[in-house]
């Protein structure tokens, strides 16, 4: 049959949300084109990039850095201008940002969904989450989520498993290593939560991947698949006939009558453009680049750009503040041992409290610490026997606290195209403006100082590293609501504005909550493609 | 896809690798991929008593070489870094490959490497145990270029932030002191839940 369009359906982001939605509206029949703005890369490159890295802390580090897809971290693209160095983590090849993760695979709590109504703060979702259940449901198949389905994830101490859910996960948690094992006796009995971090890491054979085989290496790289990444679904999606393209900087979205999106238009590196016409658009290049696209579709008709006409298009850049200390223990413990983060505690997750300051969850790291230790010791000048007898100790005592807070929206906290600074291809780069001192930050993270003197104090430790801060999870960007003059997308993921745009992503999340997004944004992804699918 | 169970595999180290379960998008082999996910402790052994023989005969070796006039640069960076490192298995590749970075870092390197190798030599040191009874320990330069030295073999690279190079990974000396219990990342891969078991 000739269609007037290319496609029924056009994907921008091959990362795990556009994949997964590619993937359903191809195995539906649609004819889908997924255009990622990064190359295609091989996990057995990836990995040999990454052996051959001498700064193996950058987790961007194996990852592409092109004149045309810039690494986030890169000196070259994009540009803080706020109070705080944001430094937003993402990568631009396909598959996307799950290539580095740790596969937390969280679903939010009921209450995360109506902060407002319940606390006071913040915004209230459009939708439940009795709403998002089966697609969180839908999602942990997918992705293979390996999980404790007995467990109260809501950190209330309930005798029965929490967060209501339709179907176990589809496979039984991994054992914690011998630390986990030993910090769960020890904080258990001392007013936390200890329990499994849901992970999309095999613990058996599951859809043609391995088992984890502990090479503690979940980020920047599994070096055998164990773990998902986007990548699995961009694949499958091609499988069912979606077609991918590679190195196709997307950078304008065109509206025509009704305000129905007609058409994009993509760059490839040698500066051509291209544009393609399809019946459905999704955007799906995470919460930088979506709203940046969107800032930068001006026209006649749209002189905000496109979806904006509650202005709110690039507000709201949310994350999930992450503190950091590290201490050494008294007893050996060995770190490094199995998957990079089996285990979060919680002082607690829900309540009260949140009317005036953030939660975090917290999560002692399973890294191999010897190269920070090492490096401490030589800057120091130690050398001879005692070298090795100091990495040998401080290896085996080493603890990590890396703490996710979560923090409101707030709409002077923003990214924008900017407006004297241009990439390779000729296109503005982001320019972000953020702030961290924002009050119910600051006073839940003096409730999490408290936990880190006392976790210290419970192990005899001694500092290591003082506190540091790093902003990942950028989310918020393209805001979900109910109400069309203050928020960017409805409660379906469809852009208030144009009936056949859809956002994809973490950019649409209201509230981050303090656990990880990405099971949260997948669910939302196959919620749209849902909706899209009784449409076309 | 497809998995593979327990591939062994030459790297392009020309060393024998085994990768177990892999998934492979490609349907083909990392070119580089180190996973060995078992030192056997009779490895482990055998190093350690290779090691305490080439001490016993270091010294030996050591003034043999000051009295040789035609030890090369690389040579007497090899034997320095043994003595400076405590460890007599060093491997020559890895010390060409540091030297030539250092080299390349920093135009001085060789004249402040020919310092240092003159000053161990005349103080006559044969095991880093006595290194802070020496003068050396007590010059700036010269214990800045014995920190420089043993560093690039600890943490297998040469230089900090982005001109910084890497000479090895899995043979940083780093993680020579935990290995009988942690591997370096990416390269210990075993049986799945075996890290549930306390270290020894």
């Amino acid at each position: 049959m000739v269609s007037d369009y290319d496609a029924d359906a056009i994907v921008i982001g091959s990362g795990v949300c556009g994949s997964l939605i590619a993937n359903k509206l191809a195995r539906a029949g649609k004819s889908v084109i997924l255009l990622e703005a990064g190359p295609r890369m091989d996990r057995a490159d990836i990995v040999n990039r990454y052996l051959g890295l001498a700064n193996k802390a950058n987790i961007n580090g194996p990852y592409p850095d092109l004149p045309h897809a810039r690494d986030s971290f890169g000196k070259d693209y994009i540009i803080e201008k706020g109070k705080t160095v944001n430094r937003p983590s993402y990568l631009r090849l396909v598959g996307g940002t799950t290539w580095h993760w740790a596969g937390a695979a969280w679903r939010l709590l009921p209450n995360d969904f109506k902060m407002k109504t319940l606390y006071g703060v913040g915004r209230d979702w459009p939708i439940g989450y009795d709403d998002l259940e089966p697609f969180y449901s839908q999602a942990e198949h997918e992705l293979g989520v390996s999980g404790n389905d007995r467990e109260d994830q809501g950190a209330a101490g309930r005798d029965h498993p929490f967060p209501p859910r339709s179907s176990p996960y589809p496979m039984p948690h991994a054992p914690f290593d011998y630390m986990h094992e030993r910090i769960k006796q020890v904080l258990s009995g001392n007013g936390y939560k200890v329990l499994y971090e849901p992970a999309a890491r095999n613990s058996r054979i599951y859809d043609e991947r391995p088992a984890c085989a502990g090479n503690n290496n979940c980020t920047p790289v599994c070096p055998i698949g164990a773990l998902y990444s986007g990548s699995v679904h961009a694949s499958k999606a091609e499988a069912a006939g979606a077609r991918l393209i590679d190195n196709a900087v997307v950078h304008r979205i065109e509206a025509g009558a009704g305000g129905k999106i007609s058409a994009i238009v993509y760059r490839t590196p040698d500066g051509v453009d291209h544009r393609l016409t399809a019946r459905y658009f999704i955007a799906a290049a995470f919460a930088i680049e979506t709203p940046k696209l969107l800032l930068m579709s001006v026209s006649d008709r749209y002189p905000q750009g496109i979806a904006n006409s509650s202005g709110m298009v690039g507000r709201n850049l949310n994350c999930q503040p992450e503190s950091r200390i590290s201490f050494i223990a008294e007893e050996p413990l060995w770190p490094g041992r199995g998957p990079v983060h089996p285990q979060v505690f919680f002082r607690e997750r829900d309540g009260d409290f949140r009317k005036s300051r953030a939660g975090g969850k917290h999560v002692i790291n399973n890294n191999v610490p010897n190269q920070q230790i090492a490096a401490r010791l030589l800057k120091q000048g130690v050398i001879g026997p005692r070298l090795d007898e100091e990495i040998r100790h401080q290896s085996a005592r080493f603890i990590e606290i890396t703490t996710q807070h979560e923090l409101l929206p707030n709409p002077e906290n923003r990214i924008v195209p900017s407006t004297t600074e241009r990439d390779a291809l000729g296109l503005p780069r982001p320019e972000i403006h953020f702030s961290r001192e924002d009050p119910y930050l600051l006073a839940g993270a003096e409730a999490t100082k408290r936990d880190y003197q006392h976790v210290m104090g419970l192990f005899g430790g001694r500092p290591f590293e003082d506190l540091r801060w790093a902003h990942p999870h950028s989310q918020g960007t393209t805001i979900m609501g109910s109400d069309p003059a203050n928020s960017v997308v409805d409660g379906q993921g469809r852009t208030h504005d144009h009936p056949n745009l859809f956002i994809a992503g973490p950019s649409v999340m209201t509230m981050p909550g303090m656990v990880n997004p990405t099971l949260t944004a997948s669910a939302l992804a196959l919620r749209s493609a849902d909706a899209i699918l009784h449409e076309i | 896809m497809n998995i593979a169970d327990d591939i062994s595999f030459i790297t392009a180290h020309g060393r024998i690798g085994t990768l177990r379960n892999v998934c492979l998008e490609s349907g083909r082999l990392p070119e580089a991929t180190l996973t060995f996910p078992v030192v056997s402790r009779r490895k482990v052994l055998l190093a350690a008593l290779v090691n305490a023989f080439a001490g016993v005969f270091m010294p030996g070796a050591s003034s043999q070489a000051i009295a040789a006039p035609a030890e090369s640069e690389g040579e007497q960076f090899l034997r320095i870094s043994r003595l400076l490192t405590g460890k007599s298995d060093l491997d020559p590749a890895i010390a060409a490959r540091t030297l030539e970075a250092m080299t390349a870092r920093d135009a001085q390197f060789s004249t402040r490497f020919g310092a240092l190798a003159k000053a161990l030599d005349t103080a006559g040191l044969h095991d880093i145990t006595d290194f802070e009874r020496t003068a050396i320990a007590a010059d700036p330069a010269l214990k800045q270029t014995t920190v420089e030295i043993v560093s690039a073999w600890y943490l297998g690279v040469v230089g900090e932030g982005e001109t910084a190079k890497l000479v090895t990974y899995e043979n940083a000396l780093m993680f020579r002191p935990t290995r009988d219990v942690t591997a370096p990342p990416a390269t210990g891969g075993g049986e799945f839940g075996s890290w549930s078991a306390k270290p020894q």
